[in-house]
């Protein structure tokens, strides 16, 4: 029982992990049909940052680092939509998503040249990996805190979206972005706005990346675009709801297999779920939440 | 009020738009005619910016706008209801309206506006929380066109709003348009429907292959029975076009 638990709590905070970066993924997809791979580095460079700031700023509280190192997320985000994806917006999507990879490559490359291909141990502050004991079981305030925060942010990313004008254009873009034009809403000022959560979402995911593996690295940000990449797909791709579902599928799916398969085979823990995941794509291609794509339309 | 000098349009790689020229003058209801693929709601996206022009000019006012971004067009007050109505479909009927106004920075306006539109559309008004995707082609027509008012524009592009409505629906709408320009609005009509847009219009546009085949006052179109059958095909269309064609004097 205690057992459960306790994997129970896992599963939801793995989920949560990969709900924050799933619903960066597809913020971006919903409005400007990209999927951008350069999310990991988004992400990286978050790392770096907070990496940065403990070592050069130590004394100074967390409550304050992190935030900066979120800000540089956000920046990098908005910078790479500035000046890589800018360009290419009305080019086909395969070129949007080569742009992806050669900002992927060009950051990942830049900090195995400036800093190092080893990884950096981070110091992360004592209080997010402090054990809580909760009756039978404990838990880790990182595990607290990422289900706060992913949930936290959903709900305010779900008020932005319905409450403001320009949270409903964003909406409006995903379907038809042409006619959000017509309405006098600037195109430029719709995709910077995704960028903006987008690199909000992936500072967060930073801060819990960096503290469950307590360093940074030039290649740290490509597992996390991947699982979010599946769990966006799992969810229905370019759906907001649809990549918070698929992040919590993903998320406990992988701790249920962690959980059964016997330790000989665990090793093979991703090729089960990932079986699955193709099993659920043949009987949904759409994903879970994911609407049929009506295909043709009629010009005058 | 605008401009259309020797415009032309490319669709895909085909030149969908040959040196067309028109103009709308401020408080008149021009109707664009003509069959389908003969360019018409091309020359509007080209106008409202959505695509790009090739060669000619466009001018509101004493602004030009050939080049402009349909942002930028929108906020000179050129409002578009396209073809297809586009509606934002996970969108309610409210969340469409504000969307409409997001422009404008006038509060009170914009409740003001709202107000009278949910007045004149009572529909909306029953389904101001429901997704617009749940309304039926005519409400979402009168959706798409209150959407569009909400900017308050000076130029009201519509673009086929009888598309697939019932008669008396299409009778509907083309009231409204009468009711609109009588409140100083400035319209362009693209329609096939060219009977019902001729009883509603002071002037008209006849296009065919992307060319300007004939302008002239509604009155002179409705009496050319020989015109209107060889520009506009009619005959060719549904019955219900052809019923209505034949209830029109």
């Amino acid at each position: 029982m205690e057992y459960f638990l306790q994997q129970a709590l896992n599963a939801l905070s793995t989920g949560g992990e990969y709900a924050l970066l799933a619903l960066g993924l597809a913020i971006v997809f919903s409005v400007m049909g990209l999927v951008n791979f350069a999310h990991g580095e988004t992400i990286t460079i978050g790392g770096y940052t907070m990496y940065a700031l403990f070592i050069f700023a130590a004394p100074t509280n967390a409550w304050v680092l992190l935030p900066i190192g979120i800000l540089a997320a956000v920046a990098a985000s908005l910078t790479f939509e500035r000046v890589a994806f800018r360009p290419v917006r009305n080019a086909p999507a395969t070129t949007g998503l080569l742009t992806a990879f050669g900002v992927s490559i060009i950051i990942k490359n830049f900090f195995v040249t400036v800093v190092a291909t080893r990884p950096k141990a981070v110091p992360t502050p004592d209080w997010l990996n402090t054990q809580i004991p909760l009756g039978p079981v404990s838990i880790q305030t990182l595990q607290v805190l990422e289900a706060v925060v992913t949930f936290g942010a959903l709900i305010i990313l779900l008020a932005v979206l319905r409450g403001t004008t320009l949270g409903l254009s964003m909406r409006a873009a995903a379907k038809d972005f042409n006619t959000v034009r017509l309405m006098g809403i600037r195109a430029n000022q719709v995709v910077a706005a995704a960028f903006f959560i987008s690199g909000l979402l992936a500072g967060l995911a930073a801060i819990f990346i960096i503290a469950r593996r307590g360093s940074v690295d030039p290649f740290m940000g490509f597992i996390p675009v991947l699982k979010a990449f599946v769990a966006a797909v799992i969810g229905g791709f370019g759906s907001l709801p649809g990549a918070v579902i698929g992040g919590f599928v993903l998320g406990i799916t992988e701790v249920v297999f962690q959980v059964i398969l016997p330790d000989k085979i665990a090793g093979y823990r991703d090729a089960f779920v990932f079986t699955l995941v193709g099993m659920l794509l043949i009987m949904r291609p759409q994903g879970i939440y994911g609407q049929k794509l009506e295909l043709g339309e009629k010009g005058g | 009020m605008l401009v259309v000098d020797s415009v032309s349009v490319n669709y895909g790689a085909i030149r969908a738009v040959q040196e067309v020229s028109l103009r709308v003058e401020e408080g008149e209801i021009v109707a664009l005619l003509g069959p389908n693929g003969a360019g018409k709601s091309t020359l509007i996206s080209a106008i409202a910016g959505l695509v790009p022009i090739v060669s000619g000019h466009v001018t509101l006012g004493d602004t030009e706008i050939t080049r402009q971004t349909p942002e930028d067009i929108t906020r000179l007050g050129v409002s578009v209801t396209p073809e297809g109505r586009r509606v934002f479909d996970d969108l309610t009927v409210g969340e469409n309206l504000r969307l409409g106004a997001a422009i404008r920075k006038d509060k009170n306006g914009v409740a003001k506006d709202l107000e009278e539109y949910l007045e004149m559309f009572p529909v909306l008004r029953e389904r101001y929380d429901t997704a617009a995707h749940t309304l039926s082609g005519g409400e979402q027509q009168q959706l798409a066109i209150a959407r569009s008012l909400m900017s308050r524009p000076k130029l009201l592009m519509l673009d086929e709003p009888s598309l697939g409505l019932a008669p008396q629906l299409v009778q509907q709408i083309f009231a409204l348009v009468g009711t609109l320009r009588d409140r100083g609005l400035t319209l362009l009509v693209v329609e096939q429907n060219a009977h019902q847009a001729l009883a509603f219009s002071d002037r008209a546009y006849v296009l065919n292959t992307g060319r300007l085949q004939y302008s002239g006052t509604a009155a002179e179109l409705r009496e050319s029975d020989q015109l209107t059958e060889h520009y506009l095909g009619i005959g060719t269309g549904p019955p219900m076009r052809t019923e209505s064609a034949n209830g029109t004097p």
